[in-house]
């Protein structure tokens, strides 16, 4: 191929060393398509999908692979293939919520951990810490039968318990930022508390918040996928991809394609997320390109 | 050092205070009454009367807290109301189940996945390295209760060379016990696995670049020593540091194989008694859990305080 020697804006040419680290390796290249192919049938569930997620036909239960129904269908006579790909539109989505409530109330707290010190440091990291001893799955299910099931209850619940990661993550970051020149400059120059964290320290700890929360998405999926096996998930009959490997467990003996193919999909969507999230923070920060 | 460890040790007891207090409020929120749960439909009045009354229930919220509370301190842990057992007792006797599950695979995940991170980075860019860490990659993606079933399936119910579910006690047939706890303990392990051998090959390449490293090579030190006695050792400080939390990890994740190949630990014991809402299991197997993993962060911290002065200092 040949280089092109075309001049770049700093900003443009900085987008453009961005995107080539980003898009490296051939890994990532696969997650991100897999990843945009998901987002896309997922918003367009209802013109993808071949049948309705809960059209049942008891004449067709439990059916083979065919052309007819591409991934067979389950115990009730649904098609498998539509139900995953309404099943995509539940785990996205509870992946999305659930990392933007974590990140906002968590980003949050850090920064005023971080910032204002003292009592207030305290009280909020021990109250996070005091969360983190206690295993995810478990706070998952305590949270999960307080507020009943249902899409939104799980957003809510699995952006609990994935709060105190960013709050950890955004207090150090402070801590480090705070010392840094430029932020004395700013007191120096009058900026108040509230400018300053805002303004000065904030933005310096987005990048790493974001890569977190990159790889997070597929954790939230892989919580939800968990929740829903154990029966406190998205309420049925909405598609979940955990409920419907847990539904299908029961046929795994004769049928076991029923319980298998929903968990293929789990695995293709949280590996994406954790392959983009893992470019994401080698291409934010050039010390660790390679290394992991 | 006498300072940090006092520091370190009011901060954990700070931590757990605040567990319990977490855990007590989150199941008095909890809808429905637990002994409405236990007795069914068909209970009068006076019989939940009767009960809430035997339970304590009817006391005020901090009564009921406190009275948990000085139960803990003389190492009396209240009855379930489901199973009509002293909890403690019923810890005891799941305790055992769950520990043959996550014990062998803490270890498991730790040596091999360590020894996989060492591989991994000594083979960097190489054929080796990419192939495992696609596979670790894959592992961390992989819900446990999906590959449990698809061993289930293979092993199980096609070859048939394993037990489908259930436990057999050691004492009653050792061969028995440890066959139906291969597939559990495969599929608690291979999680974690992965995880352990990412973080060793970040941490591993991150210490390799580094000057010491340089300087063992230059010095003529041969090649293993350099990688294992001085780019292990420090490598090693942030996994160690990171099994506080792959214990909590570990006991959780034990929630959803207990359920899947029905073995009755303390994951199904606390699945059950949230549904029923039986207040003094979950309290207490909570607390315990919690009082675990904030022990064994506290050890590894003061630890490697002694050992690495760099921590002591933070």
């Amino acid at each position: 191929m040949k280089k092109e020697n075309k001049i770049l804006t700093p900003a443009a040419e900085r987008r453009k060393q961005f995107l080539d680290a980003f898009f490296a390796t051939v890994p990532v290249r696969v997650g991100f398509s897999i990843i945009a192919v998901m987002v896309f049938c997922a918003v367009l569930a209802p013109v993808v999908a071949p049948y309705g997620p809960n059209d049942q036909d008891l004449s067709n239960m439990l059916q083979k692979m065919s052309f007819a129904h591409p991934f067979g269908t389950d115990p009730l006579g649904r098609d498998l293939l539509s139900r995953i790909i309404y099943g995509a539109r539940a785990s996205l989505s509870v992946g999305l919520v659930s990392t933007i409530i974590a990140g906002s109330i968590g980003i949050t707290l850090g920064l005023l951990a971080g910032n204002m010190g003292k009592w207030v440091d305290a009280v909020i990291m021990r109250i996070m810490d005091a969360m983190m001893s206690i295993p995810v799955v478990i706070l998952a299910l305590f949270l999960g039968s307080i507020l009943g099931k249902g899409l939104g209850n799980i957003m809510l619940c699995i952006g609990i318990v994935m709060m105190p990661g960013y709050a950890r993550m955004t207090r150090g970051q402070v801590l480090t930022v705070k010392q840094l020149d430029y932020v004395t400059a700013g007191k120096i120059g009058g900026a108040t508390q509230i400018k300053n964290a805002l303004k000065h320290i904030l933005p310096n700890c987005i990048a790493p918040n974001l890569v977190l929360a990159t790889m997070n998405l597929g954790t939230a999926i892989l919580t939800e996928a968990g929740l829903s096996y154990l029966g406190m998930g998205i309420n049925p009959p909405t598609a979940s991809w955990g409920a419907m490997v847990s539904d299908g467990y029961r046929y795994l003996s004769d049928y076991p394609h029923v319980a298998i193919i929903p968990g293929i999909f789990v695995i293709l969507t949280v590996w994406a997320f954790n392959v983009c999230g893992d470019a994401l923070r080698d291409a934010t920060d050039p010390r660790l390109r390679g290394t992991r | 050092m006498g300072k940090y460890v006092l520091k370190r040790l009011g901060q954990s007891l700070i931590v757990v205070f605040i567990v319990t207090v977490i855990v007590f409020g989150l199941m008095h929120m909890l809808p429905g009454d637990p002994v409405q749960i236990y007795l069914g439909d068909t209970a009068t009045e006076e019989q939940v009367e009767y009960y809430t009354k035997m339970f304590g229930l009817d006391q005020p919220l901090y009564v009921q807290y406190l009275r948990w509370i000085g139960g803990l301190f003389k190492g009396e842990m209240g009855r379930s109301i489901t199973y009509s057992l002293d909890v403690k007792e019923l810890l005891l006797r799941r305790v055992g189940c769950t520990l043959s599950v996550t014990f062998p695979a803490f270890v498991l995940a730790l040596i091999i996945g360590v020894c996989l991170g060492v591989v991994t980075a000594t083979h960097r860019g190489k054929p080796l390295d990419s192939l495992l860490t696609s596979i670790a990659n894959i592992g961390i993606a992989t819900p446990t209760f999906w590959i449990g079933m698809i061993l289930v399936y293979f092993f199980g119910l096609k070859l048939k060379w394993l037990p489908v579910q259930g436990y057999v006690p050691f004492a009653e047939s050792p061969s028995g016990f440890l066959k139906c706890l291969v597939m559990p303990v495969f599929v608690l392990t291979l999680g974690h696995l992965s995880s352990n051998t990412r973080q060793t090959r970040s941490s591993m390449l991150e210490v390799v670049s580094q000057d010491f490293i340089r300087t063992a090579r230059a010095k003529g030190l041969n090649e293993n020593t350099v990688i294992y006695k001085h780019a292990l050792r420090n490598a090693l400080i942030p996994i160690v540091t990171m099994m506080g939390g792959a214990v909590g990890g570990l006991i959780g994740g034990t929630v959803a194989i207990e359920k899947l190949f029905n073995i009755s630990g303390v994951g199904s014991l606390m699945l059950t008694a949230i549904i029923n809402k039986d207040y003094m299991v979950v309290q207490n197997v909570t607390f315990v859990i919690a009082v675990v993993v904030v022990l064994c962060n506290l050890l590894i911290d003061i630890l490697y305080g002694y050992i690495d002065p760099r921590i002591r200092v933070e």
